[in-house]
């Protein structure tokens, strides 16, 4: 370093660039290695194993599970660890409403239930934050980092989810008034807006079934009137072209569009699955058992991964219907 | 007091296997204009940089009005023109003594004026402002790069390879300038391989071989080695053409004079030095040559530079590889 | 006689000022000025979810290969002479000039770090100002935000600077070295085996310890919020910022002064 300066006086900041460099690289490499646990104490989550989940099943009915699926190498899972599960208001809302199970992807411990759980959430990726009711129903999935705003956000999506889920559970029994009482009160008094299709038709069956179809297709056309505002730049005045999606398949819920145009309305697997789920809902209430089941089906089968709203619709129904 | 004194400089590049720079010491009077001749692969480039700072002799040592040249002190004094222009090519004429201007640390009050002296110094003839640095030509660049040796009124000029890529008028344009610094008592050290302006202006010669100095002296001592002179005398009318052939060479060996050409009436002698072939006319008096002309053609540097290589190749082959690898 | 100073005003006011006013730098410098209240523009007239559509053209201030490209406009000579590496062999002369290279070094550090900020700063108010017009309340800005783009203009600044002080062949192994021991984490996370061969799940080990290790000294943007969020967070991500930042600044001025300028030889 004797002649890394040419100027005698400003030697000094070299000198403490180095000095500082040294310093904190020998802090970095501490706080990397040996004090790596010290710094990174238990979360206060208190997360448990899938055996606990296992023993527990009896006593969590109202909560829901959230599972954290991680693994000892990846990096973005020990900064939730550090960052995320730290924030307090993290650790009270998951304490709150969620029972938390923490999955080692990869480890010897309990390996065959991890990957039973795997291909059940169709999981290719982590850190991934999955929501399930008790009894297994999916509800909610996200994956990689999230700050701590982000990941209260999260949460508190998939709790209002979980009231259609629920609902849904209720529904294929044909038991409409549980059904609605397990809605969100926000929703039902109209005061908050449906925002995803298979909810907004699950809404509408339940409402319909009690004989409420005016009210279900008032809050149907709603949501239609929200999104075409959104929407009108895209839509062409006067062609035959279908809305763009989702104004379909409400058009398709208030009785303006026959089954055939739906069909046509899009192409994409995930879009066709809803579609599917939307005709056998139809079927069935036309008492045509059959063809309803034929049809959700095809919506199990056109949901490429098990992770989506119309493919629990579908299976739900096909677990009630199948002799 | 010498202005720059270099001791036992000596520097090798890893890479290469023999030393770029052996040994070498010399010293620079304030205001003398030094010259550093030789082959390519001399060692001159390497011994400039290491006077510059720019890179680390491995031993030996420095110094520049007093100081080492990494000495934050010595950097305003010094100004230097590279040998391959590596100018901010993106900026106009302008901008770019603007920038050396600033960087060496002149006041900025006096900048257009010293930006406009230079330019007439180097007598470019384009508007600064609007033309940019890569749009010149190669003699161009060069000026430029001259006016931004001088933009910050240096005492120490250092010129590597002033010349290359100009024009005569550009020869003439060099020699004025240096005769300025001269003038101005500004010292200069000027490295080339072209020497019609070094031989001109130049006070001091080292010439360069092999990473060494193989000699140091003024212009006279560097003439003196190698004189041809053409002398002519009187037709002798009773001796022919072998006869007189004959007599001279006997009497020009005597002398150690060699005869390179010789007629009736004038003959071209090569002589080592003033002294023999002083002896040599004197002897040639008093065996009735009515010398009445004495032409002496000082050889060009050039010619001993090319003698002086030639001998060294033959001698020393091992230096052969390039040393600025 | 001059003092050595650690700030050069001449490179500062050729790398900032006279840079911008050199089109091939003041366009691009102004497109990235102008992208994301253009975006915001777009996306918010274009979307069912105004707000949600708002927020993602927001994140656009934690990318980090802005934060990289306005240090790499700032710092180095590339966009203007149509090189890539810019121009190392103007620092021969350069060097014989009153500059020491840690000011040098300082001063295109500061120079990357005040004109990646400045635009950026300039960039999001133009964008707050089109987001308000188009009615969107909730923007992001404060504190935290304007922190976070300081402290990303510093680490992107300091870590140019370094690459831009190496050779450029030692400088481009450096880049693609650190860089790549960050992404290999990111593909490490994509997919997982059960019950790969021992040797595959060695070499898997040994990725992830470069990963671990060597991952984070390419800067990734940090987000101030994040810093502020915890305590353990705050350890960890401060000394590897700081850390991070001496490293770059500490190699720039180092690799500067072990450099020969044998300006004869290329």
């Amino acid at each position: 370093m004797a002649r890394t300066n040419s100027g005698k006086s400003t030697l000094y900041i070299p000198i403490l660039i180095s000095i500082a460099m040294a310093l904190l690289l020998v802090a970095r490499i501490y706080i990397k290695g040996p004090f790596q646990t010290l710094l990174n104490p238990d979360s206060q989550i208190g997360w448990k194993s899938i055996s606990d989940l296992e023993r527990d099943k009896e006593n969590y009915h109202s909560s829901l599970v959230l599972f954290d699926f991680s693994a000892d190498w990846c990096q973005p899972c020990k900064r939730m660890d550090k960052v995320t599960f730290q924030a307090q208001d993290v650790v009270k809302k998951v304490r709150e409403s969620f029972y938390p199970v923490k999955v080692i992807v990869g480890s010897e411990h309990e390996k065959k239930s991890v990957t039973d759980l795997q291909t059940k959430y169709s999981l290719f990726s982590i850190p991934t934050f999955v929501v399930t009711l008790p009894s297994g129903e999916w509800v909610y999935q996200k994956r990689g980092f999230f700050p701590p705003k982000d990941f209260i956000k999260m949460l508190d999506n998939a709790k209002l989810k979980s009231y259609f889920v629920r609902a849904e559970l209720k529904m294929a029994k044909q038991d409409y008034k549980g059904a609605l009482a397990e809605l969100n009160p926000d929703v039902v008094s109209g005061k908050k807006q449906i925002e995803d299709e298979i909810p907004m038709m699950v809404y509408f069956h339940i409402l319909k079934n009690l004989g409420r179809l005016d009210e279900a297709k008032v809050a149907v056309k709603k949501r239609f009137d929200f999104v075409y505002s959104k929407k009108k730049n895209a839509i062409q005045p006067g062609s035959d072209k279908p809305l763009p999606w989702p104004l379909p398949f409400y058009q398709y819920l208030l009785g303006e569009l026959d089954e055939d145009k739906l069909m046509r309305a899009t192409s994409a697997w995930y879009q066709k699955s809803e579609i599917n789920c939307a005709i056998a809902l139809n079927a069935l209430e036309n008492n045509q058992k059959d063809l309803a089941l034929k049809t959700f089906h095809k919506a199990a089968e056109s949901s490429y991964y098990s992770n989506s709203d119309s493919f629990r619709l579908a299976e739900l129904y096909i677990k009630e219907l199948e002799p | 007091m010498s202005i720059i004194t270099v001791d036992n400089l000596s520097k090798h590049f890893r890479r290469a296997k023999v030393k770029a720079v052996q040994d070498v010491s010399f010293s620079v009077e304030p205001g003398e204009i030094f010259g550093l001749i030789g082959p390519n692969g001399a060692g001159k480039t390497t011994i400039m940089a290491c006077l510059l700072a720019l890179i680390k002799p491995s031993s030996g040592q420095i110094k520049i009005d007093g100081k080492s040249p990494y000495d934050f002190e010595v950097k305003p004094l010094i100004g230097f023109l590279p040998e391959r222009p590596c100018y901010n090519r993106w900026m106009t004429i302008h901008q770019f003594l603007t920038y050396h201007h600033m960087l060496s640390g002149r006041p900025s009050q006096e900048r257009e004026k010293d930006i406009k002296e230079a330019l007439e110094a180097v007598e470019l003839e384009v508007d600064p402002k609007k033309r940019r640095v890569k749009e010149l030509s190669r003699g161009m660049l060069q000026r430029v790069g001259l006016a931004q040796a001088v933009i910050g009124r240096p005492r120490i000029v250092f010129l590597d390879e002033p010349t290359s890529g100009m024009d005569p008028l550009g020869f003439i344009m060099i020699r004025k300038m240096l005769l300025r610094f001269k003038e101005q008592g500004i010292t200069a050290v000027v490295n080339s391989h072209h020497l019609l302006e070094v031989e001109k202006v130049c006070d001091r010669i080292a010439f360069m071989r092999g990473g060494k100095i193989e000699h140091l002296g003024g212009m006279d001592s560097f003439a003196v080695q190698g004189q041809d002179t053409t002398l002519s005398w009187l037709p002798l009318a009773d001796r022919n053409a072998d006869v007189i052939k004959e007599s001279l060479v006997s009497l020009a060996q005597k002398h150690d004079c060699t005869i390179i050409d010789a007629s009736l009436d004038s003959a071209k002698v090569s002589s080592p030095d003033k002294e023999h072939l002083a002896s040599f006319i004197q002897e040639l008096v008093k065996n009735e040559f009515l010398i009445y002309e004495s032409k002496s053609e000082r050889r060009e540097l050039v010619d001993l530079f090319l003698n002086k290589s030639d001998k060294a190749d033959k001698s020393d082959k091992s230096d052969k590889s390039d040393i600025n690898e | 006689m001059n003092k050595p100073s650690l700030l050069s005003p001449t490179l500062i006011r050729f790398n900032l000022w006279e840079k911008i006013r050199a089109w091939r730098v003041g366009i691009p410098i102004f497109l990235f000025m102008g992208l994301p209240c253009y975006m915001m523009l777009i996306s918010v007239i274009d979307s069912t979810e105004p707000e949600l559509a708002a927020k993602n053209v927001w994140h656009i201030y934690d990318n980090a290969s802005i934060y990289f490209l306005l240090a790499y406009l700032f710092i180095s000579d590339g966009l203007l002479t149509g090189r890539p590496t810019g121009e190392p062999e103007t620092l021969n002369l350069l060097f014989t000039r009153p500059i020491t290279r840690t000011c040098y070094v300082l001063s295109k550090f500061f120079c990357g770090f005040i004109g990646s900020s400045v635009v950026l700063l300039i960039s999001a108010a133009m964008t707050l100002g089109i987001a308000t017009t188009l009615g969107i309340t909730e923007n992001p800005i404060d504190s935290h935000f304007i922190l976070s783009i300081f402290l990303n203009s510093l680490i992107f600044s300091s870590f140019y600077v370094c690459l831009h002080a190496m050779p450029s062949m030692l400088g481009l192994i450096a880049y693609l070295f650190f860089s790549g021991c960050q992404t290999v984490g990111d593909i490490m996370s994509i997919g997982y085996s059960q019950n790969a061969p021992t040797f595959f799940k060695h070499v898997k080990d040994a990725i992830l310890f470069f990963n671990y290790w060597f991952g984070d000294v390419f800067p990734s943007t940090v987000d101030f919020s994040l810093i502020a969020s915890s305590f353990y967070a705050c350890t960890e991500l401060v000394v590897v910022y700081l850390s991070n930042l001496s490293l770059f600044l500490f190699f720039a001025i180092f690799m500067l002064s072990i450099r020969e300028f044998s300006y004869g030889a290329d």
